[in-house]
Parts: structure tokens; C-alpha cells; sequence
């Protein structure tokens, strides 16, 4: 992309004009981003604090190192059982939406073009706030017997996913996935199933991997139905017992910054990775064309 | 040419799967809450079919009067600064060559992070001792400004509403973002050529432009704030009484907590239809300033 401000008449007055506008641009632009960067920077380092060093000196370093604070987080929220409860949640998640809504926007896109009432039917899922089939689904859940399940919890996650991973996928598919290489392994001998497999899902890649990322953060941060769901301490989320955590030990500043720390790395850590598809599953719906 | 017409079995089999699923765990649900909604339940003995009682006492309710007033105001303050600071910041990020993927990641970054994880940083940011917040009011010598913020019932409003407000501006800087860089290079070019200075150019050529946009980036907002659960609850409890309480953990509070199982499905009920009639009505809004 261009940078507009070169169409601009730089004579004179103006190139000190526009040099303080410039000035003016990055030092808000820097002090909006230190407000979503610093606060995390003082919670990792007042993971190496104690209270009175957090209230002594609210701004400074680490003088002496707490070591304490991480051992005693991973005890308290049993970091081993919870992080791969979170991991296996959304994994298991990302799998069976990718699946799912790949093949109901494959039929969607390719088999049923005529038809559109289905895609409309499932993106009013996306407009739907979850308080209005919150207390149905966990009356459901409490009729079968999966309240305190991971089977119960991954289905709830699954449901209320699959909006978002078909309208995203019908649109990838509509652009990205032209008709004539179907047609060509229709004529090569492929059923719908082996067009599908060997054939849709490795072409929409890159649509696939911005779903999963998108909803793997999402199943990462959830909380209400974990909060719902899930009384069994070791079949909690990172983010759940994380809050709970804060139950028993609220006063202790440099543990619960401790405990922050670790449920928020995983997700940095995946931003910095997926960057580009955690920005395309945002803007995605937005941009037309 | 349709290569797919003959596999007739190709709906169930493809998209089966995810119709049942929805079809009962979304569509179905709503439904089954509307029914709820007219019944008094505690979830244990029998249900009893009263009509719109609930509704009544709802809207007779004095908590609830606080709850609706703290989500419309929520949700104005929400249009105004999010909508703004997601214009002002695309804009100048957009004009913004050297350091515009830098700009971009950390200005998204909260977005990303868990409401929950924002939530507890932000109940440490205002504990009333050891809190960023009242700690940089003493450092500027305001010490009398600082305040016991989540417990103190004329502030702790304003505490829960301002994470819930700054994690999600990014979403809206992103997405207006993306919108500006769709504006065809040669539009602006011209306007640039004739002389327009750069708020010229933004008022009147940019925002016009991405009405599609904004009203897209509204909708999100209204949604947002009609549903808003984690920063409230895990803050305060939408405490004290009801003081920093949404819609969305008035619903929940009732619901597990008062064992109301109809009384909460009406909150869900008045929910889903707000987010219904707003979103409509800023619909036709906008519709009428997009020529």
C-alpha cells in the first residue's frame, strides 16, 4: 500500500506542517499501544513480587526476584490436568467444526447452489447471544447426564461454533474453490466424498486454518459455559481455575499476576504465530469482494 | 453445470450432521427458552405455566430498572468510544507506512486475550491498596481521586465498563482498518491531487465510504453489550446489589444463583429481542445516511 501523505503538496510551510502532524500521529499511536502493552508487562513482573513490594513501589522492577509466586500458581490451579483439558477442549473442538462445517459448506457451495435458504438458516446462528439457549442446553445436558463431562462440553462447544466456521468456509469456498476442478475429478471417477477429501479440503487450506485458529482462541478464552459446566476440579479449563485461583488466594497480588501470565501466554503465543488468520477470521465477513 | 444434481443423498450425508446439531442446540433452544420464560421453574419441581408473569415482574422489578438503564448506558458509551477511537485509530494507522504492522498487532492484542484474563488484570489495576490505578493517581498527586473502585457503588459502574470498552477497541481499529485499505487508491489519489488536506479527505470521502463497515462494527458493539458476562461477573459479581450488573449477568444470576429458571429466560428472551429491535433500527439508520 501507498503511503497517501506522498500525494500531498510538500512546499515550504507544509513540510513543517505535515513533519508535526507525522510527530504528532506516532507519539498517540505510541501511547494508545503502550496502554495495550504495558499492563501486561506489569503483571509479568509483579509475578516476580510480593504485596509489599507491589504496594511499596508500584512501578518498579523486581528487587529481590519472588521465585514463589510461579511454583505455587501451577500447584493452585493443577497447571498439568487443566492445560491439557484446555488443550484437548479445543483441539477436539477445532476438528469436528472444521469437519462439519467444511462439508455442510461444501454441499452448501457445490452441491445445492440453487438453495439458499440453508446458509441462512445457519449464519442466524451468528446474531444469536448465548444467554437466550444457555438454560435449554443445560437442562439438556442435565437430562443426559453430561453436566461435569468433557463429552457434554465439547458438544456445547462444537453447536455453538459451527456458525461461525461455515459462513466462513461458504465464503472461501464460493471464491476459492473453483467449479472446474471439481468438474475435472468428477470426470476423473471421484464420488462427492473423494472430491471432498482429496480434493475441497486440501484446496481450502487457507480457510481451514483461519476457522481453527479463530476458534481454537475462542475456545481457549470461553468461560460462562466452563463456569456451567464444569464443577469437577480436574476436568476444569487453564481459564477456569485460573478464576478460581482468585477465590482462595484474591489478597495475593504477585500469584494471581502469576496465574494471569499463564493462561494469557498461550494465546500471545498463537497471535504472534497466526497472526494474518486470526486478522482474515475478524475481517473476513466484513469486506465485500 | 451442477456435476453434483444426481447424488441425491448428498444433503444428509454433508450437511446432516451440522443441521441436527444446530437445529437442536440453537434454533430449538430458543424456542424451548421462549416456553420457559412463561413458566415458573426452579428447575426441580414441575413447572407452572403462568403466562407473562415473568415479564410483569421483570419490568416491576427495581434491580431490573438498574440493570436496563447500566446496559443502555453501556452500550451508548460503547458506540461512542469504540466507534471513535476504531476511526481515529485506523485512520492513523492507515496513513502510517513505517511501523503499520507494529501499530496493528498491539493495538488487536487485548482482543485476543481472554475476557477473563482481562477481567482479574483489571481487579488488580483497581484494588483500592496496591492498584495501578490508584497508584498513578498518587503519583500524580491526585491521591484524594483515588477510590475503593469495585466496591464503591457511585465508581464500580465505570470500573467494570472500562476494560469491557478498551479490550475490544482493537476488533473495530481492525476492522475499519480493512475497509480503508479497500477504498480504491485512485479516489484518494485524486483527492490529495485537488488539495484536500488529510481530515478533508477523512470526513469526506473515507467515512462515507464505509457505512457497510461502521454499521457491521455497530451491530458487533450492540451484540456485545446485550450478551456482556465475563468482566462484570468475574469482577464484581455485578455487585454492589445490582450496581455494576448487565443484562447478561442479571440473566445468568438469576438463573443459577436465584434457582429462577423462568424469570431467567425472560432476561434471555428481552436480550435476544433488544439485540433484534437495535440492530434493525441502527440498520435503518444508517441506511438513510448511505447515499
Amino acid at each position: 500500500m501507498k503511503n497517501p501523505a506522498m500525494y500531498s503538496r510538500e512546499t515550504g510551510n507544509s513540510i513543517l506542517k505535515s513533519r508535526a502532524a507525522s510527530v504528532l500521529k506516532h507519539a498517540f499511536l505510541l501511547l494508545w499501544c503502550s496502554t495495550t502493552f504495558y499492563p501486561i508487562i506489569w503483571v509479568l513482573l509483579n509475578a516476580f513480587r510480593d504485596n509489599t513490594q507491589i504496594y511499596g513501589k508500584p512501578f518498579a522492577l523486581p528487587n529481590p526476584l519472588i521465585s514463589g509466586n510461579y511454583p505455587k500458581a501451577f500447584k493452585g490451579i493443577h497447571l498439568e490436568i487443566t492445560l491439557a483439558n484446555s488443550l484437548l477442549y479445543a483441539a477436539l473442538t477445532v476438528v469436528l467444526v472444521i469437519i462439519l462445517s467444511a462439508m455442510s459448506a461444501f454441499y452448501i457451495t457445490k452441491m445445492a447452489k440453487k438453495n439458499t435458504w440453508l446458509y441462512s438458516y445457519f449464519i442466524i446462528g451468528i446474531m444469536i447471544p448465548v444467554q437466550a439457549i444457555l438454560i435449554p442446553i443445560f437442562i439438556t445436558m442435565r437430562q443426559f447426564s453430561l453436566i461435569n463431562t468433557r463429552t457434554g462440553l465439547i458438544i456445547i462447544y462444537v453447536a455453538t461454533s459451527l456458525s461461525f466456521g461455515i459462513f466462513i468456509l461458504c465464503g472461501f469456498m464460493r471464491k476459492g474453490l473453483p467449479d472446474e476442478i471439481l468438474e475435472a475429478a468428477v470426470i476423473d471417477g471421484c464420488g462427492p466424498i473423494d472430491t471432498f477429501f482429496r480434493v475441497a479440503m486440501p484446496i481450502s487450506q487457507t480457510g481451514i486454518v483461519t476457522v481453527a485458529t479463530f476458534i481454537f482462541l475462542g475456545i481457549w478464552n470461553e468461560f460462562l459455559f466452563a463456569l456451567l459446566m464444569l464443577a469437577n476440579p480436574l476436568l476444569r479449563t487453564l481459564n477456569l481455575s485460573v478464576y478460581m485461583l482468585r477465590g482462595q488466594y484474591s489478597s495475593d497480588q504477585g500469584l494471581m499476576s502469576a496465574g494471569i501470565t499463564i493462561l494469557i501466554a498461550p494465546a500471545i503465543l498463537i497471535y504472534i504465530l497466526f497472526q494474518e488468520q486470526v486478522v482474515k477470521g475478524l475481517t473476513a465477513g466484513a469486506i465485500k469482494g | 453445470m451442477n456435476v453434483f444434481r444426481k447424488y441425491k443423498w448428498g444433503g444428509v450425508v454433508f450437511a446432516g450432521p451440522a443441521f441436527l446439531l444446530y437445529t437442536y442446540f440453537i434454533i430449538i433452544s430458543i424456542g424451548r427458552s421462549f416456553y420457559y420464560s412463561l413458566n415458573y421453574w426452579d428447575a426441580i419441581s414441575p413447572m407452572r405455566f403462568k403466562g407473562l408473569a415473568n415479564y410483569q415482574a421483570l419490568f416491576s422489578d427495581p434491580d431490573f430498572a438498574i440493570v436496563m438503564s447500566n446496559t443502555f448506558v453501556g452500550l451508548v458509551s460503547a458506540l461512542i468510544i469504540q466507534v471513535g477511537m476504531g476511526l481515529l485509530l485506523a485512520y492513523l494507522i492507515y496513513r502510517t507506512v513505517f511501523g503499520m504492522r507494529f501499530y496493528r498487532a498491539l493495538v488487536y492484542l487485548p482482543v485476543v486475550l481472554a475476557p477473563a484474563a482481562i477481567s482479574m488484570m483489571f481487579t488488580l489495576f483497581f484494588n483500592s491498596d496496591v492498584g495501578l490505578f490508584n497508584s498513578l493517581l498518587r503519583a500524580a498527586g491526585l491521591g484524594s481521586l483515588a477510590r475503593n473502585w469495585l466496591s464503591d457503588k457511585n465508581v464500580v459502574f465505570y470500573a467494570v465498563l472500562t476494560p469491557m470498552i478498551y479490550q475490544f477497541i482493537g476488533s473495530y481499529v481492525i476492522l475499519i482498518l480493512a475497509g480503508m485499505q479497500s477504498i480504491p487508491e485512485e479516489i484518494l489519489e485524486s483527492a490529495y491531487i485537488d488539495g484536500a488536506g488529510a481530515f478533508r479527505v477523512f470526513r469526506s470521502i473515507v467515512v462515507p465510504m464505509l457505512w457497510d463497515i461502521i454499521l457491521m462494527c455497530i451491530i458487533m458493539i450492540t451484540t456485545g453489550s446485550f450478551k456482556a458476562f465475563e468482566h462484570s461477573y468475574i469482577m464484581t459479581w455485578g455487585g454492589p446489589g445490582v450496581r455494576s450488573a448487565f443484562m447478561g449477568v442479571f440473566m445468568y444470576n438469576t438463573t443459577f444463583l436465584e434457582a429462577d429458571f423462568g424469570g431467567g429466560s425472560a432476561i434471555a428472551m428481552l436480550i435476544l429481542v433488544s439485540i433484534l429491535l437495535f440492530t434493525t433500527l441502527f440498520r435503518r439508520i444508517v441506511a438513510r445516511f448511505d447515499y
